[in-house]
């Protein structure tokens, strides 16, 4: 579980970030950016505190 | 008088016993431990408006690169050569060593003076977070010479923000750091993101082949906004610098360092400064920039990143919010005889919340943070000449605790005149604390020089 966290919690920063660039690409509306973005960070919050909560 | 003061120093004792004792052999932290604690402090609130500031002072590119470069350089160097070597010699927190050199009286004086500069930059956290929910409410940010609130709106959005953030500063502390560590590279990760995003508004190509040419063009263009001063290469330089002078210069770091293997564990506060202070600082030049110049954290996250914009400028704020409170507390509760955590975090929650309501103190924040630093400076310089001047001069060392001095009146008449005469220096407020910080330390080792020869 421990690793799954952590996996997930560095992938869904990298889609953060990645939906940035498909934004600046001119491949991605700002309503889709700003979806995924919210949505990564969402998942990126509950990944990240079981985590912290899992590493104590 | 005399019995008071020695109720609140007992007080004040107690209160810090905790970290009295130095750090032992096996209580000390690896290098990455270091790297970790300055990359998560340093993405705050704050770096949504000092980058935003920088362009609004019409700053050109060439100035803003090697002015953070340069100026972070510094901040580094002094955590490594000032801060870092004298804790990891003496192993105590500023506090405990400050005692010794400056006697206890003055050290409760230093304490509340901290405890109200903490209270201003909560205060401007929590202004920058009512940006972000005032967007949703339509309550207008108010303008940048403003230094009264502008809508009872404002007044009543700082309020509950300052009422929330105090409230959950009560219910956890040690809880909300923990979150605060899961926020840090996400919010870090919004910066990168809405910068990125909002280029293409600029005019830069998908190429990034003109990124140079609207850089210097439509960024940091050296034009100044209408009633702003312009900035050049020495006021970013010296800005960098000085942005965490109380923590390097001013040894508040020593809480940290002393729990450092080698004082060359400062050289770490670059893990701090390049990604916080430079990074997010240009990200949020070029958020401000893309959103026509509007100083309007919330507004311009919002543009950037949409909600999780939003989402980051309210987290960026009550992260850094909580630990400010936290220590305004503590520095508070000297002179808040036996009373809980909780009542005390109330008062300085209530403080901060009324400090909020006026949004001078994050308009003026860039000025507000020179003055945070000089504030606090003179002490810096008294505690640094005494570990290192003194004994290499022959003056007797920790003269206030060998003598039983409540004051040591050397190190208040040199922190006093000190800003006295910064206060009426012909130079940019900016550049006053380094000449400052010279005098500090010649005027503190000649008096201690006749001080130990009339009573030696």
């Amino acid at each position: 579980m421990k690793r799954l966290a952590q996996i997930v919690t560095v992938l869904s920063l990298a889609v953060c970030l990645g939906a940035a660039v498909f934004r600046f690409l001119d491949m991605a509306s700002y309503a889709s950016y700003t979806t995924i973005l919210g949505i990564s960070s969402v998942v990126y919050f509950i990944a990240a505190t079981s985590w912290a909560e899992m590493r104590g | 008088m005399s019995s008071t003061l020695t109720d609140v120093v007992s007080r004040m004792d107690k209160l810090y016993e905790f970290d009295r004792e130095e750090v032992k052999a096996e209580n000390l932290h690896s290098g990455s431990k270091f790297a970790g604690v300055f990359a998560g402090e340093h993405v705050a609130a704050t770096e949504f408006v000092i980058g935003a500031f920088f362009v609004l002072h019409g700053v050109s590119l060439v100035d803003l690169l090697v002015g953070l470069a340069f100026g972070n350089l510094l901040a580094v160097l002094s955590w490594t050569f000032i801060c870092a070597p004298i804790a990891t010699r003496v192993r105590l927190t500023l506090y405990w060593y400050l005692r010794r050199i400056a006697g206890p009286g003055l050290t409760v004086v230093y304490n509340i003076a901290n405890a109200v500069m903490y209270c201003i930059l909560a205060g401007a956290m929590i202004s920058i977070s009512a940006t972000a929910v005032g967007l949703g409410f339509g309550i207008p940010v108010p303008p940048l010479d403003a230094v009264y609130p502008n809508s009872v709106g404002w007044i009543i959005l700082a309020f509950l923000i300052g009422a929330g953030f105090t409230t959950l500063a009560i219910l956890g502390f040690e809880r909300l750091s923990r979150f605060a560590a899961v926020c840090s590279p996400w919010i870090f990760a919004v910066f990168i993101a809405g910068a990125l995003a909002v280029l293409p508004s600029l005019g830069v190509h998908r190429d990034l082949g003109n990124l140079w040419e609207v850089a210097t063009t439509r960024i940091w263009n050296g034009q100044p906004s209408p009633g702003q001063e312009r900035f050049g290469l020495w006021h970013i330089l010296f800005f960098a610098w000085f942005a965490n002078l109380a923590m390097h210069i001013g040894l508040s770091d020593m809480a940290l360092f002393r729990y450092a293997k080698r004082w060359t564990y400062g050289l770490y506060s670059a893990f701090g400064m390049y990604p916080g202070h430079m990074l997010a600082w240009i990200c949020s030049g070029v958020m401000v920039a893309a959103a026509n110049r509007a100083m309007n954290p919330g507004l311009m996250a919002y543009q950037a990143a949409g909600l999780a914009g939003i989402g980051a400028v309210l987290l960026a704020g009550w992260t850094t919010a909580n630990p400010t409170l936290y220590r305004a507390g503590l520095a508070l509760q000297i002179v808040t005889p036996n009373w809980p955590r909780w009542k005390v975090t109330l008062v300085a929650g209530a403080i901060t919340t009324v400090l909020a309501c006026f949004p001078v103190f994050f308009l003026k924040l860039l000025d507000y943070v020179a003055i945070y630093g000089l504030v606090l400076m003179p002490i810096g310089a008294i505690v640094f000449a005494e570990h290192w001047i003194l004994p290499k001069l022959g003056i007797q060392q920790y003269q206030a605790e060998k003598k039983g001095w409540v004051f040591n009146w050397n190190a208040a008449i040199v922190w006093v005149g000190t800003l006295v005469i910064c206060y009426y220096m012909p130079i940019h407020l900016f550049f006053r604390w380094l000449p400052g910080y010279f005098i500090s330390l010649i005027a503190y080792v000649v008096l201690q020089r006749i001080t130990d020869s009339k009573r030696g």
